[in-house]
């Protein structure tokens, strides 16, 4: 047998074949058509979120960032005498002046309660740094101790933060300062789970280590420093 | 009027009933055939004759259930035996390209006439599309039986010529798989 008497032959075919092959199909109306792509879109954001959250979290656990319930007592005191009082002024009097000549060594300046002095952190404690102090404190009692970050550092970050927060504040950070008794930058964001938050601010500290992460919420499988 | 009362008319030899037929099927019988041909004037001839065929041929076949599918069929017989009479058609390259596409279902293809009779090989063509998905099934028959271009079934299936194709040429191996697997010697 040839093809021309195979094609002569396929007239043998069951009659309800041929007349359900000339029925012409119904076409998949447009909405149905948006919305599977809807779905498709949905489904692929749905496991590039997925994808992109397990990552944050993962950088967050690979380089130890944790986060530390907020502790109000740290910051705050509730009883000043009045020399006490003086003592906080002159430190920030003294902070103010030393972060305004933008020395890169200069880290903090705050009146520590526990000693009843103030201490200045310099980043490099050299003899000649500690002189140039000398100069805008004056005869005050004051005590040196090295610190991890310069002020100038510091208020890069911040500046960073601040000009990003519009974004950064959806991710879920609540608000943010500098510490300079901690002599660092501390962001507090509304729970734990905020990985994209945590993961923005950590990748703007290029130093690492100067960001410090507070929360009011954080789940029992939270990394709470 | 229904299939059933037509074919009375048809057994009562009343000329009634080709009228009725060309009302209710005469515009899918002449694209059909047009769509074989391609000629306005040889499609409404194939037509005619169809009516002819079919007063002629009921009695004795009664065919109450497929009435449209037993036009169909006539008028399918005769506008490719059109093609191929009438070189002045250029036809016959179509017809030609569809017979060479459809040889490759025969398992070993040759020059002797059918050796299986017709029943034998309906029950085999019939048993393989039955085992198509609808839509396989439906482009296979509207190449093979319609005769439609590859591109008229990539518009009616809303599919590319590309995806037509191959759906095609996997059909037409599953097809001489089938034959040979059965034991069919064509």
């Amino acid at each position: 047998m040839r093809g021309t008497e195979f094609l002569d032959k396929m007239e043998l075919i069951n009659p309800t074949y041929v007349e359900v092959a000339d029925v012409k199909p119904k076409k998949k109306s447009t909405w149905i058509k948006l919305g599977t792509v809807a779905a498709c879109l949905c489904l692929m954001a749905v496991g590039a979120l997925s994808i992109v959250n397990s990552h944050m979290k993962q950088y967050i656990v690979s380089n130890n960032i944790f986060i530390a319930p907020v502790d109000e007592s740290s910051d705050s005191v509730s009883y000043v005498t009045p020399e006490q009082a003086e003592c906080l002024e002159t430190a920030n009097t003294i902070h103010n002046r030393l972060s305004a000549q933008n020395y890169e060594w200069y880290g903090s300046c705050y009146y520590d309660f526990e000693n009843e002095k103030i201490m200045i952190g310099l980043t490099e404690l050299t003899d000649g740094n500690k002189e140039k102090v000398s100069v805008y404190t004056g005869n005050t009692a004051i005590g040196f101790y090295k610190c991890d970050y310069s002020y100038v550092y510091l208020e890069e970050l911040y500046n960073k933060i601040d000009k990003r927060i519009t974004v950064l504040s959806m991710l879920g950070v609540d608000r943010y300062n500098i510490s300079v008794r901690e002599n660092r930058v501390k962001v507090h964001i509304k729970n734990d789970k905020m990985y994209g938050a945590i993961y923005a601010v950590s990748k703007m500290d290029s130093s690492g280590g100067a960001i410090i992460f507070t929360s009011n919420v954080i789940t029992a499988d939270g990394r709470s420093g | 009027m229904d299939d059933n009362q037509i074919i009375e008319l048809y057994l009562l030899r009343d000329e009634e009933a080709i009228r009725k037929t060309t009302e209710k099927y005469g515009g899918r019988l002449h694209s059909l055939s047009y769509g074989i041909v391609h000629d306005q004037q040889t499609a409404e001839e194939c037509e005619n004759d169809t009516y002819m065929e079919a007063w002629n041929t009921i009695p004795p076949h009664e065919p109450r259930s497929h009435f449209y599918a037993f036009l169909a069929r006539i008028i399918r017989h005769i506008s490719l035996n059109c093609c191929r009479n009438r070189s002045r058609l250029k036809r016959s390259a179509f017809i030609c390209e569809l017979s060479a596409e459809i040889e490759q279902c025969i398992p070993a293809p040759d020059d002797i006439s059918c050796r299986v009779d017709d029943m034998a090989l309906s029950d085999a063509i019939n048993g393989f599309l039955g085992k198509l998905d609808v839509e396989k099934r439906n482009i296979f028959i509207r190449r093979y039986w319609y005769l439609d271009s590859i591109a008229d079934i990539s518009t009616r299936f809303a599919l590319s010529e590309s995806k037509v194709k191959t759906t095609l040429f996997r059909c037409r191996n599953r097809l001489r798989e089938y034959l040979e697997k059965e034991g069919y010697t064509l």
